[in-house]
């Protein structure tokens, strides 16, 4: 078997046994050790099991799998190892929107995840039109530079929106939310996210190899026979709804996209045909642990994107500070 | 003879720019034929590329491929007939040579096809052929320039072109990777291959080319066979510097008179 094959294979067996961790981590009505068989036997058990710890445990698998998968597009089609979705100000720009929408029309799952997309494809137009104004540095620091703008634009419209927001209901719902987690995951919510994230996943693993493309100039990508500029924007757009609408759910959950990618074409190298695959593996299996970690490690529970900024931030130092990473700013 | 490209009256400037950087181009491209566009820096040779590969489109006149106006080609099509080798290429992420090269198989496959046996054959074979198989393995990132140059021909070949672009091919190539890609064009040629590239090496101009383009200011000062346009008169009005020229065994050397 050849290696990159070995590995793809490893690491679908280490994602079976974080889910199989996962399910039977945290509290379930028996404690202690109980027989496993005659569990599905109690009905609260299996409510639990089924209701509570299922929905949540497919939504951080899918969930990581899009947050790493954009993570790993964007830096394909801005030729930019060192950006993610949040770094262009998507995050920030869809967690405006949702709030917006909260705000606005709190009970409508619909517009709250539609406000999220329009505002997170808005924050994503701004940040590569801004880039392309800047009139020093290369197209990594100018890009990175108007991601940081626009998101701290959207992040300042976001706490105008809490002040707005009534003490009491809304307000508490968008600080909640803001915090980033799935502690209020449910099949109700998971179907709402759940399908189009799964169409972007598989719009994504069907074109794994022509991503590819899109990491040369231009004009390259343009001379080998590609309509680039309609292709990219497609490739841009899967993306942000994908993202926007996982975001719309769990609130901001960060570094995901950019550390993932990283880690995966460590393990698989760069083609996406392999790295792909090895991205939405990865990524499922590091939120999936994170969200277990954030809902085990204390009696209360610890936000996901807390988690996800932490290991994000460390793994992310390794990497800027190892040798095989050669960016030119 | 047939052509492969012929431009009528073509013009085109750059939005901003009053003066325009190619006006009223006139010529035709042969088939299978070698042509060199000389010309000095600032000439509007990179905007008669660029209008080649339809990347920009003419603001008048109009050119043809094989007959057909060239923006009448669907974008995949024109892929499969002319490919480019860009002068220099940065690429961000490490892929491997044989990935890099199965890059130029994209205008034969589908949206959402992934390179076939017959594609990677293709690939290993354009490889062998301008001799980086040995280095298939390696990853594009720790190339030398010679072997970065001989990756972006491998990968236009890959496209099994009509017509192939090139972009200064050997501006930055020692002696010993010059003669390489020389004779490579050479053989290319023959196979009845239209080459069209921009060069700065007079060697390299004389050497290959069955045609010759010059340009200066935008304007076309000369489209005709070799023979004729490698003699001092037509070089020294080209360049506006001395320049004088060598018969050497069946070569024409050309050189500045400081």
């Amino acid at each position: 078997m050849k290696s990159s094959n070995r590995a793809l294979f490893i690491t679908i067996f280490a994602l079976l046994v974080v889910v199989f961790f996962s399910l039977g981590s945290g509290r379930y009505p028996k404690g202690g050790f109980t027989n496993p068989f005659g569990l599905l036997d109690d009905p609260l058990f299996k409510s639990v099991l089924l209701e509570v710890r299922l929905p949540r445990i497919i939504l951080a698998l899918t969930g990581g799998a899009v947050l790493a998968t954009s993570g790993f597009v964007f830096q394909m089609i801005f030729a930019n190892p060192l950006i993610e979705p949040g770094f262009l100000g998507v995050s920030q720009g869809a967690a405006f929107g949702a709030a917006l929408a909260i705000l606005l029309f709190p009970f409508s799952s619909l517009i709250i995840q539609l406000s999220a997309s329009f505002f997170g494809l808005l924050a994503l137009f701004l940040s590569y039109h801004l880039a392309k104004r800047f009139h020093f540095g290369g197209w990594i620091l100018r890009l990175i530079l108007s991601g940081i703008a626009v998101g701290a634009i959207f992040s300042s419209a976001l706490s105008t929106i809490k002040l707005l927001a009534t003490p009491g209901s809304s307000l508490q719902d968008i600080t909640f939310w803001m915090m980033g987690g799935l502690y209020n995951s449910s099949w109700k919510t998971a179907w709402t996210i759940l399908p189009i994230m799964w169409a972007s996943l598989l719009f994504f693993v069907l074109l794994r190899w022509r991503i590819n493309l899109f990491s040369l100039d231009d004009k390259i990508t343009f001379s080998l026979g590609i309509a680039v500029g309609k292709e990219k924007t497609l490739f841009l757009i899967v993306a942000t709804v994908a993202t926007t609408a996982f975001i719309s759910v769990s609130g901001i959950v960060g570094w995901v996209g950019l550390i993932i990618p990283h880690l995966a074409r460590g393990v698989f190298g760069s083609d996406g045909r392999k790295a792909l695959p090895g991205t939405l593996l990865f990524g499922s299996i590091f939120l999936l642990i994170s969200d277990t970690l954030g809902r085990t490690l204390f009696s209360g529970e610890i936000p996901l994107g807390v988690i996800t900024s932490f290991f994000g931030a460390v793994i992310f130092i390794g990497v800027l500070s190892s040798r095989q990473l050669k960016v030119k700013l | 003879m047939s052509d492969a490209y012929t431009l009528n009256k073509v013009t085109f400037s750059y939005p901003l720019s009053k003066v325009a950087a190619v006006k009223e181009l006139t010529f035709s491209v042969e088939q299978g034929k070698t042509t060199v566009l000389l010309g000095p820096n600032g000439a509007g040779k990179s905007t008669l590329m660029d209008l080649l590969l339809n990347w920009i489109k003419a603001d008048s006149g109009l050119i043809s491929l094989y007959g057909k106006p060239i923006y009448e080609y669907h974008r995949k099509e024109l892929g499969k007939i002319v490919s480019l080798v860009p002068q220099k290429e940065i690429s961000r992420f490490p892929f491997t040579v044989t990935e890099y090269v199965l890059f130029g198989r994209s205008a034969h496959m589908g949206f959402l096809e992934n390179p076939k046996a017959k594609d990677i054959e293709i690939a290993l074979k354009t490889m062998e052929s301008v001799g980086i198989l040995p280095i298939a393995n390696r990853l594009v990132t720790t190339l030398s320039g010679g072997e970065s140059q001989l990756l972006l021909l491998a990968r236009a070949l890959a496209q099994q072109p009509k017509v192939l672009l090139l972009d200064e091919p050997t501006s930055s190539l020692d002696p010993s990777n010059t003669a390489l890609v020389v004779s490579i064009l050479k053989s290319l040629a023959k196979e009845n291959i239209t080459l069209f590239f921009t060069t700065h090496d007079p060697i390299v101009a004389s050497e290959c080319a069955d045609n010759v383009i010059m340009l200066r200011d935008g304007n076309l000062l000369f489209s005709g066979p070799g023979n004729k346009a490698f003699v001092p008169s037509v070089l020294t009005d080209l360049y506006k510097t001395g320049i004088d020229t060598l018969a050497y065994k069946d070569k024409t050397i050309i050189f500045p008179t400081f």
